[in-house]
């Protein structure tokens, strides 16, 4: 019996044995292995690892991956002194796993530490610079992206050295302003758009006179080229018609001039004339004295 | 003993049976292995901790038995959306959160991303919340855009390159940070001022309408008073044509009617000038108030008493015809 005992005990600490000194690692974690306490290793690539059973080596198990926590909004007061309200977030990962566990241990401990390091470097960077820096209207002027990783940086040294902590980024998550000055920015944006709206509807103004007044111009001179060639054409016209005149009657003009008299005589006499005549004129020559005739 | 008698004897009765179920224990843990993908799923197989196959594809599959590999599936093919958003609401400090533009203008913005897992394998190896993370980096990537672009530009022009912006640096930082995440889109579902305000805005727009509309009223005006000025200077010319072709027929009947009627005048000159001019008396004299002074009535005594003294002698009243 005693020895079917020895055999079941021996059987317990093998297993116990077994268990203990084979490690299972998962690639996202990364194991410290610490020997009566103090760390002498680090496995960081999953799989099945080896260590001596627990009471000599035990594992620290850390999670390897990288992780995101939150800052809340605070204000900031940049060097020109204006407000600004900002929120960043940090991007982390265990880089010494040792000092790690010696400086915080926990992740939650970690976490509140990344936070009040990145706010305050962030407070460091904004109160730097100047309001422009952060809000430009070209993206060669904005300078946020530098101003953060100059923040990451910093933060990075500083975790580094104190946590274990490789700080990968900080990043905004908000950027605004405070309550009051949003509210005075309300106002002026209101402001400012009525006075876009002014400005569209007097551009729409201008351009439609303008139009109107290159309308007139145009118009009048249609018509007057219109004029222009009637009376060229008109002219033309009279110029043959006065050489048509010329070329016939020149022909012979005493007989025109009879002609062209006689017919003037018809157009400007009329029922209200008075006419005054010689009795002498050779119209009344044969009233007075009967034509000889010649026999 | 008894209990030790009785498993002894009753296991030394059923050994058959025993070993059957020893075999039957031992295939079904075998089976266990066994797994399958759905067709929207892709599977990561773990040994001992360690990623050996990131991307099983769909269908039956087979691993060693827990405790040695685990399956872990993720909907991969599956598009998902993420909607992060600026502004609209009140946000834990209490001052609306709206985006700022590089000129210092507010905006409510909302993001719509849609993603899907390409790297089964390295989500959720690599990051601990990736999708959250996708959220942040979102929200950082908006601010930048937004930072570096004056309102206007982004509420109209902008927009398009508002989105392929953000997806891009986005996409970028993804991978960058190794989260197994590939973007499809980035949509700006949202990019407008903040309520308060927003009637301003529209007003912007009808007044940019109404600039529109003068413009078009004063280019139809334009058209039409173009055409009726053509039409007009057309008409203009017409005229003129017509006159001229008229000036030219009435001058080319009169030469040649003086033409033809010079012929015949050649022939007999003086007669024809007289009868010419004695025919035009006949249609004009008998018109008009015709009196016939005599030139030498001063010389020769008065013969009517009732005239006035004066150089009228007869006064002849042509009777109208």
């Amino acid at each position: 019996m005693t020895r079917k005992l020895m055999v079941a005990g021996a059987l317990v600490v093998v297993l116990y044995l077994i268990g203990t000194s084979l490690l299972v690692v998962d690639d996202s974690e990364i194991v410290l292995v610490t020997r009566f306490g103090e760390p002498v290793r680090e496995i960081s690539t999953g799989g099945l690892a080896l260590k001596w059973p627990d009471p000599i080596e035990s594992a620290v198990r850390l999670d390897k991956r990288l992780h995101l926590v939150q800052a809340d909004s605070s204000e900031f007061l940049t060097r020109d002194n204006k407000n600004l309200v900002a929120a960043a977030f940090v991007l982390w990962e265990i880089s010494d796993p040792q000092r790690f566990v010696e400086s915080v241990k926990q992740r939650a401990a970690a976490e509140s530490r990344l936070v009040d390091l990145a706010s305050s470097e962030l407070g460091v960077a904004i109160s730097q610079h100047e309001m422009t820096d952060f809000f430009a209207t070209a993206p060669a002027e904005n300078r946020i992206g530098e101003i953060l990783s100059g923040v990451t940086q910093r933060c990075n040294h500083t975790a580094q050295d104190n946590f274990g902590i490789k700080v990968v980024d900080v990043r905004l998550r908000r950027l605004g302003f405070p309550e009051e000055t949003v509210r005075s920015i309300y106002n002026r944006m209101q402001v400012e758009r009525e006075k876009i709206a002014k400005k569209y509807r007097a551009e729409g103004e201008e351009q439609a006179a303008r139009l109107r007044a290159m309308t007139d111009k145009e118009v009048r001179e249609v018509l007057a080229g219109a004029y222009r060639k009637a009376q060229i054409t008109k002219g033309e016209a009279e110029a043959k018609a006065i050489k048509i005149y010329a070329d016939a009657f020149g022909k012979d003009p005493e007989f025109f001039k009879l002609v062209r008299t006689l017919d003037a005589y018809k157009s400007f006499f009329d029922d209200k004339t008075t006419l005054i005549l010689s009795a002498d004129s050779p119209l009344f020559r044969f009233l007075e004295s009967p034509p000889k005739v010649a026999p | 003993m008894t209990l030790l008698q009785d498993l002894r004897d009753s296991a030394r009765h059923s050994k058959a049976f025993l070993l059957g179920l020893g075999i039957l224990l031992v295939c079904g843990y075998l089976a266990s292995g066994f797994y399958s993908v759905k067709p929207n799923q892709r599977g990561v197989v773990k040994r001992l901790g360690h990623v050996i196959l990131d991307n099983v594809k769909p269908g039956m599959h087979y691993r060693l038995p827990w405790p040695v590999d685990a399956i872990q599936t993720l909907p991969a093919t599956e598009i998902k959306t993420l909607s992060v958003s600026f502004g609209g609401t009140q946000n834990e400090s209490g001052s609306d959160a709206a985006l700022v533009t590089g000129d210092m203008n507010l905006l409510v913005v909302t993001l719509r991303l849609q993603y899907l897992i390409a790297e089964p394998g390295l989500f959720g190896t690599s990051l601990a919340d990736p999708i959250g993370m996708l959220d942040q980096v979102a929200k950082h990537q908006a601010i930048l855009q937004l930072s570096a672009m004056p309102v206007d530009e982004a509420l109209t022009t902008g927009r398009q390159r508002i989105q392929r912006q953000i997806k891009s640096s986005l996409q970028r930082e993804l991978s960058r940070l190794e989260s197994g995440i590939q973007l499809s889109s980035v949509q700006l579902q949202t990019l407008a001022p903040p309520r308060k305000i927003a009637a301003a805005f529209s007003a912007v727009n009808t007044a940019r309408e109404d600039r529109r509309r003068l413009v078009r009223e004063a280019e139809g005006d334009r058209d039409r008073r173009l055409i009726k000025a053509r039409a007009e200077g057309e008409s203009i010319l017409q005229a003129a044509q017509a006159r001229a072709s008229e000036a030219r027929e009435i001058a080319q009947g009169d030469a040649e009617r003086f033409l033809a009627v010079w012929q015949e005048y050649r022939h007999a000159k003086e007669i024809t000038a007289y009868r010419v001019y004695l025919e035009t008396l006949e249609s004009v004299l008998p018109r008009v108030k015709m009196l016939v002074a005599d030139p030498h009535a001063e010389q020769r005594p008065d013969t009517q008493g009732s005239s006035p003294p004066g150089s009228f002698l007869q006064q002849t009243e042509v009777q109208r015809k």
